[in-house]
Order: structure tokens, then sequence, then C-alpha cells
């Protein structure tokens, strides 16, 4: 539909298509961030983002219900939050409680309001609530020893609380969750807990021999769970998990390796079909089939 | 995450080559442990482990360590000991493999090969460099050969080397301060490199080299010199000048360099001057100095497999493994000013100690290579689209696959779009989920068949009750008449009552006290006088007295009391509440004769009616009425209810979890959708939020793949009132493309009605009635009813805005775009079940196939006459009149109704339900659908009496006009007649009944016009014939008669109607039953009164029809040619199937047959036309008609799944035909 040519001057780590699907974000290795608009066949850049002191990983735009708002994540450890008013764009917050490069950021469900998650190669794994007042609150845990490289917020859902089942005066509770990787290997889930006021460790999956590159809950709220997890060991995993059970099931998208490094992973709106991207610059789609197993859904090409 | 882990030892160390690394240590020579041990022993070291105090493994080695290296494979681990022994170690087994004093003095240092893993060379005091092969250490007599002769002085070796891409070339430095390489198959020293400083001229000793990750002539030195401590790089092939010159890193001589083997853009050197520091070697520039230590910092190692981390050890007991970034962040400076808060004082006193806390100093930031994306990072979008990163890195491009899973929901939208849902019932019918999803859609099946208010009359029976009270009062009015002359006289003499009991009461009726007199009366018991009395006095309070008297003593006892009661009330509030539920059909009756006024009431009462059927577990039932009560509400909480267990019904069936959400999300959406079209379209508010999440689910997942179109058409249908829906609609519209934010928040702020309004507008199709005026009148008027209420039109004005409200029945099964049938139709309810006729129109239409050739034709206004009167509650008496006529054969159901395509497999009693096969009347509202000119009908039929007579509206057609034989003919062949649009004939019957049974219309006299052309369709009713009545149309009605030939003796059957029981007893499918019920049907038919100019229409429609319908014949005959011959059998065999089963089957199950046999037709007509079908379903339907004609039903029916599994676009309702025939005849074949 639309291709935009040299967007920047040095690599491109990050492209994301706003909540209409008619903004663009890119963020490069030159540290910047550039806004296009993006109309049919046509594009216009609309400003470029200067900020960053280091390659900038990833960027993600808002729920619109906050505003035009934009977070990049860079190697300088810092996420920063942009706003658009009017037509101009400008920094309005700088969130730096990483020691080292911040990987991943994604906002949350927008039913949690504007909170955000960023993971970093310091290990940690940060939950940023930007209040009404301007100021922010982290939860910070130490979420993979070695480094933490991507993280994921579950679709929002409603749990019942109630133990007793029918009785449906217990009124349902939001469970949040995440679902982190890192250097270490290992996917591990989160889950808030209210006493804590943090989030806890749910779960460790364990199935990657390499750097775990990105995860990716699928946003479809089924009576099972979908997590996707790539890695450096160029294998893809999908893992399910019903939700009256505990345990996360494994299956390996497909036996044979991916011919390089898996780096992203991203589940179509609908949540069905899953998109891979690999190191050796193919997109390949995939969608499970009827008897649960994984099969390509075609491959994208420039 | 500073610091990863810090080991209290002073040892040196080498990491494994793991993602997650293994440290192994071994003290080093000359450090004193803690406690004075002199005992050595080789620790690993877990970065995961949870203590960092305790080893994960240790062995104890031979003694103390100057080096340590880990095998590439990790198989591994070599170490070199102070006392001239190379020691192994298995890692895994935790244990020496072996221990070899080969070395003269102290090892100083050994690396393994980059290459081979199982090659190592050692170093130690004067000059002894030794290369092993540590596959062969096992053996005894193994001994490590020499690398070579050396021609530059070699003291001690302090550093070992190999090259990175060639395996027998490693580099080596020495305390003499040379670095030479060596080159193992020349088995000598092939260069050597040397330093002298610039500023002084003197020569800086070189004691650490390192080599190039990648490139093999490119090699990094270090000087231990305190004064010189410089990093040099070096091209081999320049050899005399340092490439790059790394100073002003360390203030003291450097002891230890890692060129990052993960980047070249990597090293590190440690030093004398207890620091670390990273370099890009590259550029020769500092990136970031690490936090000077307690001692000299002897050795600083990247993990080579998590090169974010590196380890350094020094001589005051620590290893130290921290990550290459640690940089300042707002929690580190919240740390120090809490500090500073805290207490100033100490503050003060720690200045020195805190100041620089931990943080190395970061030069300059310089992303590793191994982070950041390299691929193209695809990632999804709203509405299907997918972003990526373009190969080279530094585009991007937008694209938007295709992919299987993604495919449009294009039925759908299209029966959005055009407002037939046909189609979509017809998929969903053979992809059914269960049998209650099947009901649903058989259900909605009927309605687009039939019309919602004659399949609800007709499912509720309401005719059928209708047709006795009718009857009833009327015989009753007739009595009633005579004996008001029958008056009674008084005759004889008698005497006053003054007995004991009675004389009170005679006293007051003496004085004329009646209310003493009833008071007396009741005192006694005696009702019946206190009744009487009551009815004299003239008075209310009286009478209500009187009444409660009554009610109070017998209706606890007597249902019909209790049933008076509520007459009396005017009220069936209590029968809806209390009535058995066994007998909801009465109440339903009850409910429709007790609150015609008021249409809320009607409909709460229905809906109270349902819940009650409901909560008995009559669910289907419940639907019906819920439909009747209007109440969609009431239905959705049902599907609701039944949606999860749809869903696992869906998961069961292997589809994925995925699928069978979406599938049965969309079947819900569809479902209803077409539900609340048939039912009440535009005045309906959603509120349920369930419901309504439901949908917005819908749209959602519609939307993100891409499905713009749908989702808007669908978001169209949901009320704006709602928040999530009217910033879903926003965010369709924007990302289509089709408003900018600022319009779409406009377009949301339009009122429902207008943004309907103009999308239909440009949808429907333009007709002479003209888009803008349905809109206008068809939309929800104020007062629904009030338009059909209308006296019939006399006028072209008013019989115009008034088509609309009609429309709705053509529109529901024709594939119309008009979006006001549904609102129309709903208005109908209440109509036809006032004026209900008896005149049920048989499923199997004959006509239908004039319709047929023209196809839909949503807007044909003619029928719009007749029903009017029909609704009108003002209607003159002559409704008696009407019903003497009727050839209708009145039913009642005593028992619930099941549905009535249900198989006859079970002989469940069912009162037969001989719906004549009320042809006739079809025939006459033929006209207007094989009207291909909308605009001439209103125009001929609004002025009939002065100008018309046709010329008929299709010219084309016109010459066929003269071959009445033909028409007549027809009797023969189902063959032929076929061309049946199901959707027409639906659409037909739906409009007929009222348009004929009007019981409110005067036929007055039984106009022998009309009977004389009613003659004609005697003929089969499947047949073409019955258009061939039209015909007569044109020739004056009375030369009718006489013209036509018919087998039926029609004059008499004009004069008289035709016997009730006569009707009855049809079978609706023999020539000669079906002919009196055209008959009498016909009789029915309101001729129109010449002092009426309303009735005056109908006439005129008449004449029309007339003209178009012999075209209709011919068309049809040819189009029984178009069947080919290979196709033939198939049409031939379920032809001479349907007829060989007609007489078998019990007469409760003719519907079932009749609706067969209309399936049927629809298949035939497919054959003829050459459409819809594929060879393949063909082909399966020969194998079909073959396995059948063996009597294999079995299967026949395994056939039958598979076309209906794999050719579901194809099968159409005349799939469901052929399965209830097959099981018809399977039933039948076993007698």
């Amino acid at each position: 539909m639309v291709t935009i040519n040299n967007a920047h001057s040095e690599l491109i780590h990050d492209a994301v298509l706003d909540y209409y699907g008619k903004r663009l974000a890119t963020c490069s290795s030159d540290h910047t961030v550039k806004i296009f608009e993006v109309e049919g066949e046509t594009h216009k850049l609309v400003d470029t983002l200067q900020g960053h002191e280091g390659p900038v990983w990833q960027v993600d735009w808002a729920h619109p219900k906050f505003g035009v708002i934009l977070a990049s994540c860079s190697y300088d450890g810092k996420v920063l939050i942009w706003k658009e008013v009017n037509g101009r764009w400008s920094q309005i917050a700088a969130h730096e409680v990483h020691s080292a490069s911040v990987n991943s950021i994604q906002w949350a469900p927008h039913e949690y309001g504007p909170l955000l998650l960023a993971a970093s190669s310091d290990g940690k794994v940060s939950v940023v609530e930007f209040k009404e007042n301007g100021t922010t609150s982290p939860i910070i845990i130490d979420a993979h020893s070695i480094g933490a490289n991507t993280a994921c917020w579950a679709p929002a859902t409603l749990q019942q609380q109630s133990n007793q089942g029918t009785s449906g005066s217990a009124s349902p509770q939001q469970v949040r969750r995440f679902v982190t990787g890192g250097a270490d290997n290992l996917v591990k889930i989160w889950k808030y807990n209210s006493d804590a006021a943090t989030y806890l460790l749910e779960h460790t999956l364990e199935g990657h021999s390499d750097w775990v590159r990105d995860v990716a809950w699928s946003p479809t709220v089924l009576s099972r769970s979908y997590l996707a997890s790539v890695s450096q060991d160029r294998t893809c995993i999908i893992w399910t998990q019903d939700s009256k059970e505990d345990t996360w099931k494994k299956t390996l998208l497909k036996e044979d390796k991916f011919p390089d490094v898996l780096w992203r992973a991203s589940w179509s709106l609908s949540g069905n079909i899953l998109a891979l991207s690999c190191g050796d610059n193919t997109v390949t789609l995939w969608k499970e089939n009827l008897e649960g197993k994984w099969e390509p859904a075609g491959q994208v090409t420039e | 995450m500073v610091k990863l882990a810090e080991y209290p030892r002073t040892a040196t160390f080498s990491w494994s080559h793991d993602r997650v690394p293994v440290l192994a240590t071994g003290p080093a020579s000359g450090a004193i442990d803690a406690d004075f041990s002199s005992t050595s022993t080789l620790e690993l070291w877990s970065l995961l482990s949870f203590d960092g105090s305790k080893p994960s493994g240790s062995v104890v080695a031979d003694g103390k360590f100057n080096d340590l290296d880990w095998s590439g494979d990790d198989k591994i681990i070599a170490g070199a000991l102070e006392n001239g022994v190379v020691e192994f170690f298995d890692p895994k087994a935790l244990k020496s493999v072996a221990k070899i004093h080969k070395h003269q003095g102290p090892v100083k240092t050994l690396k393994f090969n980059a290459k081979q893993n199982n090659v190592l060379v050692s170093g130690g005091t004067q000059g002894e460099i030794f290369v092993w092969d540590s596959n062969k250490i096992g053996s005894s007599d193994y001994s490590p050969f020499s690398a070579g002769i050396s021609n530059t002085p070699i003291d001690e070796v302090s550093s070992l080397s190999w090259n990175q891409s060639l395996a027998h070339v490693f580099a080596s430095a020495s305390s003499s301060g040379y670095a030479s390489v060596w080159d193992l198959k020349a088995k000598k020293q092939v260069l050597h490199l040397n330093h002298s400083s610039s500023t002084t001229g003197i020569k800086v000793p070189l004691t650490v080299v390192d080599w190039h990750p990648t490139s093999s002539t490119i090699i990094a030195t270090a000087s231990s010199s305190d004064t010189e401590p410089l990093v040099l790089t070096w091209d081999l092939r320049n050899a005399h000048v340092p490439l790059k010159v790394l100073s002003q890193g360390h203030s003291k001589g450097v002891l230890s360099l890692d060129w990052c083997k993960q980047d070249e853009n990597l090293l590190l050197s440690s030093g004398r001057d207890n620091t670390s520091v990273l370099w890009n070697p590259q550029e020769g520039s500092i990136l970031t100095q690490f936090a000077p230590r307690g001692n000299w910092v002897f050795k600083s190692k990247f993990a080579p497999e998590a090169p974010d981390l590196f380890a350094s050890a020094s001589f005051d007991s620590k290893i130290v493994v921290q990550t290459l970034q640690n940089l300042s962040n707002t929690l580190d400076a919240q740390a120090n000013e809490s500090k500073q808060h805290a207490s100033e004082d100490e503050f003060w006193n720690n200045v020195t100690s805190n100041s620089v806390d931990d943080k190395p100093n970061t030069v300059k930031i310089q992303a590793p290579k191994w982070y950041g994306n390299k691929s193209p990072a695809a990632q999804w979008a709203f509405g299907g689209k997918l972003v990526r990163i373009s190969d080279d890195g530094k585009g991007v491009s937008v694209v938007k696959p295709c992919i299987s899973g993604l495919e449009k929901n294009q039925l759908f939208d299209e029966s959005l779009k055009s407002k037939d849902f046909v189609k979509l019932i017809n998929k969903r019918l053979s992809q059914k989920i269960n049998a209650t999803n099947e009901d649903d859609w058989n259900l909605l099946e009927n309605l687009s068949m039939d019309g919602t208010a004659l399949y609800l009359k007709d499912a509720l029976s309401l005719d059928d009750a209708k047709e006795d009270i009718i009857k009833k009062s009327e015989e009753d009015g007739a009595d009633f008449f005579n004996q008001l002359n029958d008056k009674f006289v008084p005759e004889g003499a008698f005497k006053l009552d003054f007995s004991e009991s009675m004389k009170p009461l005679t006293n007051f009726l003496i004085k004329g006290d009646l209310k003493s007199a009833l008071n007396q009366a009741l005192e006694k018991d005696l009702l019946l006088e206190a009744l009487v009395i009551a009815i004299t006095s003239n008075d209310a309070l009286l009478a209500d007295k009187a009444k409660n008297a009554y009610f109070s003593k017998h209706s606890e006892q007597s249902g019909l009391a209790r049933t008076l009661f509520s007459v009396a009330q005017r009220d069936v509030e209590d029968i809806v509440t209390n009535i058995d539920v066994s007998q909801w059909k009465d109440a339903v009756q009850f409910i429709f004769n007790y609150t015609k006024e008021d249409i809320s009431k009607k409909n709460s009462l229905l809906v109270k009616l349902g819940d009650r059927l409901l909560h008995e577990g009559n669910r289907k039932d419940a639907i019906l009425l819920y439909l009747s009560g209007q109440s969609l509400e009431s239905i959705a909480s049902i599907w609701l209810k039944e949606f999860p267990e749809l869903e696992n019904q869906l998961t069961s069936q292997k589809d994925t979890l995925y699928e069978a959400h979406l599938e049965c999300l969309t079947e819900f959406v569809e479902r209803f959708t077409v539900l609340s079209d048939y039912l009440d379209k535009g005045t309906v508010k959603l509120t349920n939020q369930t419901l309504i999440s439901k949908f917005l689910e819908f749209v959602n997942v519609t939307a993100a793949n891409g499905d713009f179109e749908l989702s808007l058409r669908f978001l169209e249908t949901l009320p704006d009132d709602n928040e999530e829906v009217k910033s879903e609609k926003q965010r369709v519209l924007i990302a289509s493309g089709k408003t900018s934010t600022t319009r779409s928040t406009e377009r949301t702020a339009n009122s429902t009605l207008q943004s309907r309004q103009g999308r239909y507008g440009s949808t429907s199709v333009p007709t002479a009635n003209g888009a803008p005026r349905l809109s206008n009148s068809g939309i929800p008027p104020p007062n629904p009813l009030a338009a059909p209420h209308q006296p019939p039109a006399s006028t072209a004005p008013n019989v115009v805005p008034r088509k609309p409200s009609f429309v709705p029945q053509t529109t529901s099964a024709i594939p119309t775009p008009n979006p006001y049938a549904p609102a129309a139709v709903n208005q109908q309810i209440p109509l036809s079940v006032v004026g209900s006729r008896p005149s049920y129109t048989p499923p199997v239409n004959p006509y239908a196939q004039t319709a047929t050739s023209i196809p839909p034709n949503p807007y044909a206004p003619l029928p719009v006459a007749a029903p009017v009167p029909l609704g009108s509650p003002v209607a003159p008496p002559p409704i008696s009149g009407a019903s003497g006529y009727s050839g209708q054969t009145p039913h009642l159901h005593d028992k619930p109704i099941d549905g009535w395509n249900d198989l006859p497999s079970v002989s469940k009693e069912k009162p037969t339900r001989a719906k004549a096969v009320n042809t006739a009347p079809i025939g006459m509202s033929t006209p207007s659908y094989g009207t291909p000119d909308l605009a001439a009908v209103p125009l001929s039929r609004a002025s009939t009496n002065s100008t018309l007579p046709p010329p008929p509206p299709n010219v084309r057609r016109t010459p066929k006009l003269t071959s009445p034989p033909e028409v007549a003919s027809p009797p023969l062949p189902l063959k032929k007649t076929n061309s049946y649009a199901p959707t027409v004939s639906a659409v037909q019957s739906s409009q007929m009944p009222q348009q004929i049974s009007n019981p409110l219309m005067p036929p007055a006299s039984p106009n022998p016009a009309t009977n004389g052309r009613s003659f004609v369709p005697p003929v089969n009713p499947y047949s073409p014939a019955p258009s061939a009545v039209t015909p007569t149309g044109i020739v004056p009605p009375k030369a009718l008669v006489a013209a036509i030939p018919s087998p039926v003796p029609a004059p008499k059957a004009a004069a008289v109607p035709p016997p009730r029981k006569m009707n009855r007893k049809s079978t609706a499918v023999g020539d000669a039953s079906a002919a009196s019920n055209l008959l009498s049907s016909i009789q029915t038919k309101p001729t129109p009164p010449i002092h009426s100019p309303a009735m005056v229409d109908p006439v005129a429609v008449q004449y029309d029809q007339s003209a178009v319908s012999p075209t209709n014949v011919e068309i049809a005959a040819e189009q029984g040619a178009g069947i080919t011959e290979s196709d033939r059998p198939i049409v031939e065999f379920l032809t001479a199937e349907l007829q060989r089963v007609t007489p078998l089957i019990p007469q409760e199950y003719t519907k079932q047959l009749k609706d067969c046999d209309k399936r049927i037709k629809i298949l035939i007509k497919h054959l003829e036309h050459h459409d819809l079908l594929t060879q393949p379903t063909i082909d399966k339907l020969h194998q079909i008609v073959a396995f059948w004609k063996e009597g294999n039903y079995s299967e026949a029916m395994t056939i039958h799944q598979d076309l209906s599994a794999n050719h579901s676009s194809e099968a159409g309702n005349w799939l469901t035909g052929i399965k209830r025939l097959m099981n018809i005849a399977e039933a039948t074949s076993s007698q």
C-alpha cells in the first residue's frame, strides 16, 4: 500500500501504526523517532522527534482516549513520552528508572489507564503509571537476571473472584498480567497482586535455548490464552493455557529451525494470525489449523 | 543492575560459552585466601544461583592458578598452575581429568583454539610455548609439542591469543615486551610487533595480545608499562605502525585485554590503575570507564555468549560480574537525594566513598551489535494492515496481506446491503451448529419465505381461531337478529311470590328499590335474579356488585367464570399470568382479541406469556411469542445465554478455539441481524449491554481484519447513543478514510434515522416510488398502524404513500434493497391478526414463477390495495358474509405446533392443516411482481376505472396474451413449472392472504366474473397454470368462463361456496381438491363492489396481472426446455418421486410436502437457468438420485451431507428440500 524509502539515515528498529492505522511512528539507530501521516498510497513526514541519546528500539502509541501520545525507548536507558497538541509534537515526560538499554515498551490495555510496561537490559521490568497530576509511580521488578529483552501485556480480562461459582455476588476482578522474555532464555508470566502492590511471578516457561527476543500475547480473549515467544535460537514457541488450568502448554510452531534469528512476533488484532519477522528479512504468517498445529498462512513481501 | 554478582576471591577465571554463563574460578597464585588455606580449588559459579556466596560446584586442583580457560565446546577447563602443571577438568563431572607436568616453571597462561575445541596453547617461563591436544591427554604417554622457534627473545610468556579465523595462527606476548605471531604450519614465529613511545622514544613493552574477532590480520596489544599504559591495534599487513593508539584510558599499566567476539567495536581492558575501560577500538575512543576497584584489576573478560556481562578480577579478593551498561537514573538520584536529606553529617563524612557510587562513567553511548531489531519487525495494525521495515533497514512499508483467515464475510455484507438474507439463511442452515441452532435458522427461513406476519399468524394458528370465532359470531349474529323478533311475551296468570324467603325481595321489587332488591337477591344466593336486576337497573355499580358476587362464588372452580372475569375486565392479564401453560395458544387468542388497541400492552403480554413458556422449557414457542411481542431483547437474551454452549459445540467440532469463537460470534450476529430485520427495523433500540458488546467485538474483529465496509454497515445498525459504539464507529470511519475526525463526529451525532435514510436512500433501487418517498412513508411512522388502517385508497395519491408499508412483505423475502421492509412487516402483524382470514397461502406457490421471471420487485405496489382494507378496524359488517365464502379450511390447534416443517418420521398427532392451495389470490397479486414497469402499476391501479384495461405494462409480453389454451394446458409439467424463486413465492404468500382473505372486505355478492376466472387454476397447483388465470383478466370476465375449458365444474363452484368439509379434507395436492380450494379461495377474494371506489383497485390489479402472466407461462415453458438432457433425469426423478409420495403421506404432513415441492422447484429452476449450480454439484445430485433409486438412502444422505458441507454456497433452500423429500421417500417406501 505505502512504502516510505529512506525514512531514516540509519537502521530502523521499529515501525508502528496508530490506533486508526493512519499515523506511522518509526524509530532508528539515528536516535530519532519520526511520525508520518499515511493516507492511501501517500505519506507525509509530520515530525522528527529528537531527544534520545542512543538508538531508539521501539515506539508505541497510547490509546487515543489519552490523547495523541507516543512512547519511545532507547539504548540510552530512557523512555520518552511524546505528545501532539495542535499538530505540534513535544516531549512531555522522560521515564528514567533503568540503568541499561530499554529494549521494549508497551502501553497497557487502555482499561487500566495510561500504564507503560518497559523491559530493560538491566534485568528489570518497570510498570509506570502516568497520573493525572503528571507524576509517575513506577513499579520495578527484577525479571530476568541477565537482561529483559521484551515484555507484553495480556489482554484485559475479568476474573470471577468468588470460588462458589454460581453466586454472582462477587464482582469480577480485573486481572493484570504480562509476559516477559529475557537473555536468560526464559519466558515469565507476571500477575498483579494488589496486596503486594506489585507484579508477582506466576509462571516461568522454559523452552528456548537462547535469548528470547520477543513475546506476544494474543489479544483475543478466548477460553485459552495464546502466547508466542521467538528467540535467537531460531524457533518460535506457542504457549497455551486453558482458562481452567494453571499450566502452560508448549508447542513448537514448527519443528525445524528458521533460517535466522526470529526477532519479532506480532498477533493480528483479531488474534489469529501470527506474523514472525526473521533476521533474513522475511516475514512469515502463521495460523493454527484444526489439528492445533500451526501452518503457514502466507508470506509478506515488500 | 550494575553488579550481577560478586565473588570474594582473588582468583583467575574463565567464562563458559553459555547464554547463561557459568564462571569458573581458580585461586590466583601468590594470593592468600582469607582462611590461609593452601589447598587450591576450581570453583564453578552459576549466575542464576540464589546464593552467590557458594559455588555451584568445585574440584580440588593440583595447585594455584595463573590462568584458566574453558574450551569452546565447554567440555573441558584447562588450568595453568603455578606448579608447572596444566590440569584439565571436566566441568560436568566436576573432576580433574588430567594433570600434565610439561613446563619447566610455572605455567603462566593458556588458551583454547577458537576453531578447534581440542587445541590448546600454553605458555610458561623461559619462553616455553606448548600446543596441546585435549583429546589425547588421557593417554599416559601424551606430551604436547612445542610451538616452534622464536626469533625474538622470549622470557616469560604473559599472554597468548589464537587468531579467530586461522586455526593455526596464534600470537604471544611476553615480559620481554615483544608481541609475536606464530604459524603452527611453519612451526615458528612469523612476525613480531614492537612499539616505541612517540614522545619518549622508549620502547613500550607489549605484554598483552588479543586478536580481532573477525579480521585475521588485525590484533590488539597492550602495554603493562605504567608510564605508557597504551592499547594499540595493528594491521599485520603494515606491522610497523599501529592502526590505532588507545590512550587516556588507563593511568597505569594494562594487564588484560578482551576484544569482544560479538562486536568488533567493543574492547575491554583493565590494569594496574584498578579500573576497567570499554573502548571502541575501531574509532580509538573510550566508551565507558568503570569505577575503580580496591586493587589491580588483572583480568576482565566479556561473557562470550552473554556479552552484556563482563567479569573482572582484582587483587582485593573480588571477582565482579557486571553489565556493560550502568547508567544513572532517577532512582539513583532519588537515592542520593534521600541520603542527602537523611543526614547531612553522614553525607559529608561519606562523601569520598559515596561520591562516584558504583556508576561507571559513560563517555559515549554506543549500542552493541547484538542489540536492536535486525529484521523486518513486522507488526499488525488496525484494518488488517501489516507494517514492516524494508530490506535495507531504512524504509518502511505498509502492506495488507491476503490471508485465508482474513477473508471478508462478503455474504453478510451483501445481505446487509441488499437486505436479502436468503442466501445467508441457506448458508447457515447448511452449517447449523446444533438442533436448536437449526430451529432458529429454520424460523428465520420461514420468516423469509412467508413474511413475519404471515408466519406468525400461521404458527400461532391465529387464523384458525379467528375463523371459528368469526364463524361463531356470524351464526350468533343471525340468531340474534332472528331472535330480536322473538320477544318474550308473558302469558297467563301468576301470583307474586310472598313466600317466607322471597317476600323481602318481592317487596323491594314492588317498591322499585332495585338496589335493595339486588342485595336481597345476593343474600339469598339468587345469582341469576341478582344479575337480571342489575342489568335492568342500568346502574353500573349494581352491575359490578352482581358480577363480583358471581366471580367470587364461581371463579375458584369454574374456568369459564375465570375467563368471564377477564372478559368482563377487558383485561387478559389474569389469563396470561395464570392460564395453564399448555393452553398458551388460547391465551394468545385472548391477547390478540382483547388488546387490539393497545399494542404495547399486547406486546408486553405476549412477552410475558413467552417468559412463562420459556420457563417451562418451551423455547421454540417462547421465541415465537417474543417475536410477535416484538421483543428482540427477549430473544437476544435467550440467544446470549446459549452462546457459550454453541461455542463449545463448535470447539468440539475440532475447530480451533479462535475459529470457533469467531464463527459463533459471526453466526450470532448474523442471526440477530436477520431476525431484527424481519421483525422490526429502525425502531429497535438496543439496550442490552452484553448484546452490544458482542456486536462490538464482532465489529472489532471485522474491522481489525480490514473489512471496513462490513463493519461500518453493521455499525450503522447499532444505536448511536452508546459511547463504545460511537468510538468504534469513529475508529472505523477514520481508519477506512471515509471521514476525518471532525466529520465522523458530526456523522455520529446524526440521529439514527437520518443516517439510515441517507444510507438506504442511496442503496435502494430507483423505482417509480422513488427512494425518498419510501423512506418518508416507510420509516417508522409515529403510529405504525395509521397507514395500513387507512381505508382503501380511492385515489392515486393515497395509494402511493401507502405502498411502502406493504413493501415489507415483498422485501422480506425477495432480494431487494428495501430497508424498510421489516418495519412495515411489523406493522402488518396486528393487521393480519385482526383481519386475517384463514386463507393461509400454502408454501407452495404456483405463481412464483411469474415473479421469478421478473426479479425482485420490491415495491410491488399492487398488493397494497387489498391489505389495507384488511386491517381496517372500521371495517364494515360484511365480515360475516366474507367468512361465509371462505374456501379456507379453518383449523384449531389444541396442541402446540411442532415445527411445521418437522419431518413426518415421528407420527405426532397434529390436526391436519389443510392449507388450501390458495392459488387464486396469488394469481391476483402476481401481476405486481410480474410488472417490470413499476411506475405503470400504481398508475393503472389508481386510475383503473377510467383509463384502464391493460395496455399490459409489459408490451413485450403481450403477444402471449392471446393464447389461453397454452395457459390452460399446463397441468402436466412439473418439469416445466419450476421456475420458482423461493423468495418470491414467499412474498406472494405473505401478501396474498391479506389481500384476498380480508374478511372485512365486502365481498358482497360473488362476482361471476371473478369466479369465472377462478376456474382456470384448477390445474395442477404446481404447474404454471395458475398464471394462466390471469390472461383471462384481459378478456372481459364473462367471456372467460366460456373461453376457458375448466376441468372443474366452475360455475357451480362459483355460485356455491364449496362445503367446508371438503376443504378440510383436501390434501392440497390433488388436482381436484386444489381446484376446489382455488375456487373457494378465489371466492373469498373480495370482489370490488362497484359502489366503492376503493374496491376498484383490485380489479385493476387483476387486469394488469392478466396482461403479464401469460408471458410468464411462456417463459416457464422455455425455461423448462432449458434443462439439459443430462440434467433431465434429476428433474424427472425428483418430480416423479414427489408425485409418488404425495398420496402416501399422512395428511398432517402435507405442509412438509409442499415445502419440499417448493424447494425442489427451486432446484429445477437453477437447473433450467444453469445458474448457481456447478457441475460437481450436479454430478453429486446425479449420484444422490442413483442411490435413491436403488433405495440406498444412507448413501444418498452421505452425498447430501457432502453437498451441504462442501458446496454450501450452492446449496440453497433446495438442498433441504431434497433431504426432506428423501426422508419422506424413505419413510413411505418402507410402508
